[in-house]
């Protein structure tokens, strides 16, 4: 089937190359790393030292259609920190979309999210390693402006697999303002259905094959005020951990998201508000808390500021959806809030070119529940926060301070509750301060120097980081990065990295050299633990 | 087996010219879904900027365009449009942030990550540059001085 699929794609493209009325594309995406040992960090390399991860994707778009494929090769194995099971090479996702008038059907794998992704979000992060595409159906019925209807069904994407359990949806999207024809008002309602279809052998009667959850939402938009509010709820189900299944009492589970704003030119304004209380949805049940984010169903953001600087990603915070007896906790409520703004140029705070600010507030709690162990079951208050998970405070300053140079300043205090979010540790208070400074020279040249430092009692304690770049033209660049811990009462160590960049269009190669400090590494608010480890990483990326 | 085919596909490539530009669904700031393509019909040149909140050289790619903006449009009416990769996590940040920086662009979110797979880039900033239907112009990152580089392709007749 897959090898049909193979030559029709590349007959068909050939075929069609002169007629210039299909279109053909792709591209290529390459991470290849040499491990090395190091002591200062007990780093021992694996014995495969070389590894590479590849991805190849070859589209065609013709008329109505379009299809394509994306061939993933790991060897010999993936990089450290990935999914084990993704070793080798192998066909890894294929498609088919017919398109016409209101309709869009799409058979093999495809990626689709229901309202904020809390109860469905199928996608590919290749960071993160996760890729949790469904292959199966789906159809999209648009009515012009009103709404829009979307039914699939299908099984998960595993590794190179498939998962055994069925998974399949219907969504619709609704715009009430449309249909009510109201003008000064932008009213949209949605709703969305999703069930897993799992077999499970279980001495519990009330534990069914047939797993539902539920989304409801609306989003309002009038002027500049909007608010977005979404409920979800999952049906009771059997929880799991470390590869066991606990059935003998089942949870059911939900989420709370109120989201409000209010933007003008010159000032925006955004608070979000969540609770969540099990929501966490894995395609098979003894999924649940792997390493790997595998088999996710949803998509649970921590919603916190995501930093763009060095020491200000030591300590994130990941959201806590689920339920843990053995660690007493449940869930998460709290929220965030930002802040930006501009002060005009040649006003007062402004100065010559004007100053553009921005702040932003988040705090995150689990739970307060009480645990009854006998019975295996807990209570938990709906609005009374239980114990302080994470604080982040902080601002952002950008000042351009003349033709050719830019600053920021920043400042970020965090606490992090180590015992509860990495299962040991204190509470750990910090305090990071970073000053950024880029010039642009003449001929596209350009440089860039930030320093921060962090100040903390707690855990390693202080550190300090150094990173100087230099763009040779506007295609080549070097840099070297540093981050020196060296507050730490038992091992001081320094996280160099030297590296350069080539960009040419739409292609880019990066090399680079250094120690890489262990942590957990999260993009797009999804983390996986990277272990600390040392050698030489070059990547490439391009699209044709 | 496989591989040669695979090596057949890639070939084609070479004699195909990609220059048609890639369809998918994005979404603008009231929440309504729209065809790319019916924002990208012109025959002024279009930047399209893909971009995300939590990405500061598309941050600094885009502030540093806005203070140049007024005069590129006097001079060649160039429209940019900036589309955000932003998902759930940090989506409700676009709408305040573009409007706390003051940039006159227009403004659409990728929700889908639809045309981020049709242009086929790993990471933002992905700048394309549009004139007369077809792409003349790509280049992924952002160094100071890149902003040049786009002025003379939007303003070359």
């Amino acid at each position: 089937m897959k090898k049909i699929f193979f030559i029709l794609l590349a007959t068909f493209s050939l075929f069609q190359a002169q007629a210039q009325k299909g279109r053909f594309y792709g591209g290529y995406e390459g991470y290849l790393q040499l491990y090395q040992n190091d002591t200062p960090t007990s780093f021992v390399a694996p014995s495969d030292k070389f590894r590479t991860m590849n991805y190849i994707t070859a589209n065609y778009a013709y008329s109505h259609f379009k299809a394509g494929l994306q061939y993933e090769a790991f060897l010999p194995s993936p990089l450290l920190g990935y999914n084990p099971d993704l070793k080798g090479n192998k066909l890894a996702t294929y498609y088919i979309d017919f398109k016409k008038n209101n309709l869009d059907i799409t058979a093999g794998y495809f990626y689709d999210q229901f309202g904020s992704g809390l109860i469905f979000r199928a996608w590919e992060d290749r960071q993160i390693g996760i890729n949790n595409a469904i292959r199966g159906i789906r159809a999209k019925y648009t009515i012009s402006s009103v709404g829009q209807l979307t039914a699939f069904t299908g099984n998960q994407r595993l590794g190179f697999e498939l998962s055994k359990s069925t998974l399949s949806g219907v969504n619709a999207d609704v715009s009430l303002s449309d249909i009510l024809d109201m003008h000064d008002v932008n009213i949209k309602t949605g709703f969305s259905y999703i069930n897993r279809y799992q077999e499970t052998a279980s001495a519990n009667p009330d534990l069914k094959p047939y797993t539902g959850s539920y989304s409801s939402r609306i989003d309002v938009d009038a002027g500049n005020f909007y608010g977005n509010f979404e409920y979800d709820y999952k049906e009771s189900d059997a929880r799991a951990t470390n590869n066991v299944l606990l059935d003998q009492v089942l949870f059911d589970g939900n989420a709370w998201l109120l989201n409000l704003g209010y933007a003008k030119k010159g000032i925006g304004f955004n608070a979000t508000f969540r609770r969540l209380e099990n929501i966490q949805m894995y395609s098979e049940r003894l999924l649940e808390g792997n390493l790997y984010n595998s088999g996710i169903v949803n998509f649970v953001p921590g919603l916190t500021k995501q930093h763009d600087f060095n020491l200000a990603n030591i300590y994130v915070y990941q959201a806590q959806p689920s339920i843990s007896f053995g660690e007493e906790k449940v869930g998460e409520i709290g929220g965030q809030m930002d802040i930006f703004f501009r002060f005009k140029r040649k006003s007062a705070l402004g100065g010559k070119y004007g100053t553009k600010v921005a702040v932003n507030f988040s705090r995150w709690h689990g739970l307060n529940a009480t645990f009854d162990y006998d019975r295996k079951i807990y209570r938990a208050d709906f609005i009374k926060p239980g114990k302080l998970y994470f604080q982040d405070i902080n601002f952002e300053v950008r000042k351009k301070i003349s033709r050719s140079s830019k600053m920021i300043f920043s400042y970020i205090n965090l606490i992090y509750n180590k015992l509860k979010l990495e299962g040991e540790g204190d509470m750990v208070h910090a305090g990071i301060g970073v000053v950024d400074f880029e010039h642009k020279f003449s001929g596209g040249n350009s440089g860039h120097i930030q320093l921060e430092h962090m100040n903390t009692k707690q855990d390693k304690g202080n550190w300090v980081s150094g990173l100087v770049e230099y763009n040779f033209s506007p295609e080549f660049g070097a840099y070297i990065n540093n981050m020196y811990n060296y507050g730490n009462k038992d091992k001081k160590i320094l996280y160099f990295n030297v590296g350069m960049n080539y960009v040419h269009n739409a292609t880019r190669l990066a090399l680079s050299y250094g120690r890489q400090r262990g942590g957990l590494l999260c993009v797009g608010g999804v983390c996986r633990y990277v272990p600390s480890s040392k050698g030489v990483t070059f990547t490439i990326s391009t699209s044709f | 087996m496989k591989k040669i085919l695979l090596l057949i596909t890639l070939l084609s490539v070479i004699y195909v010219s990609a220059q048609e530009i890639p369809s998918g669904t994005i979404m603008d700031m009231k929440g309504n879904k729209v065809a790319f393509k019916d924002i990208i019909k012109s025959d002024k040149p279009i930047i399209v900027d893909f971009w995300a909140t939590w990405c500061a050289p598309c941050i600094n790619e885009l502030d540093t365009i806005s203070e140049l903006y007024p005069d590129w449009q006097d001079e060649t009416g160039v429209k940019l449009i900036a589309i955000s990769l932003d998902d759930e996590r940090t989506a409700r940040r676009i709408k305040p942030l573009v409007n706390g920086k003051a940039w006159d662009y227009e403004i659409y979110r990728d929700f889908n990550l639809d045309l981020k797979r049709a242009f086929n880039f790993s990471a933002p900033p992905f700048l394309v540059i549009i004139k007369n239907g077809k792409i003349v112009y790509t280049h992924s990152g952002f160094t100071p001085g890149n902003e040049d580089k786009i002025y003379e392709i939007i303003s070359k007749k």
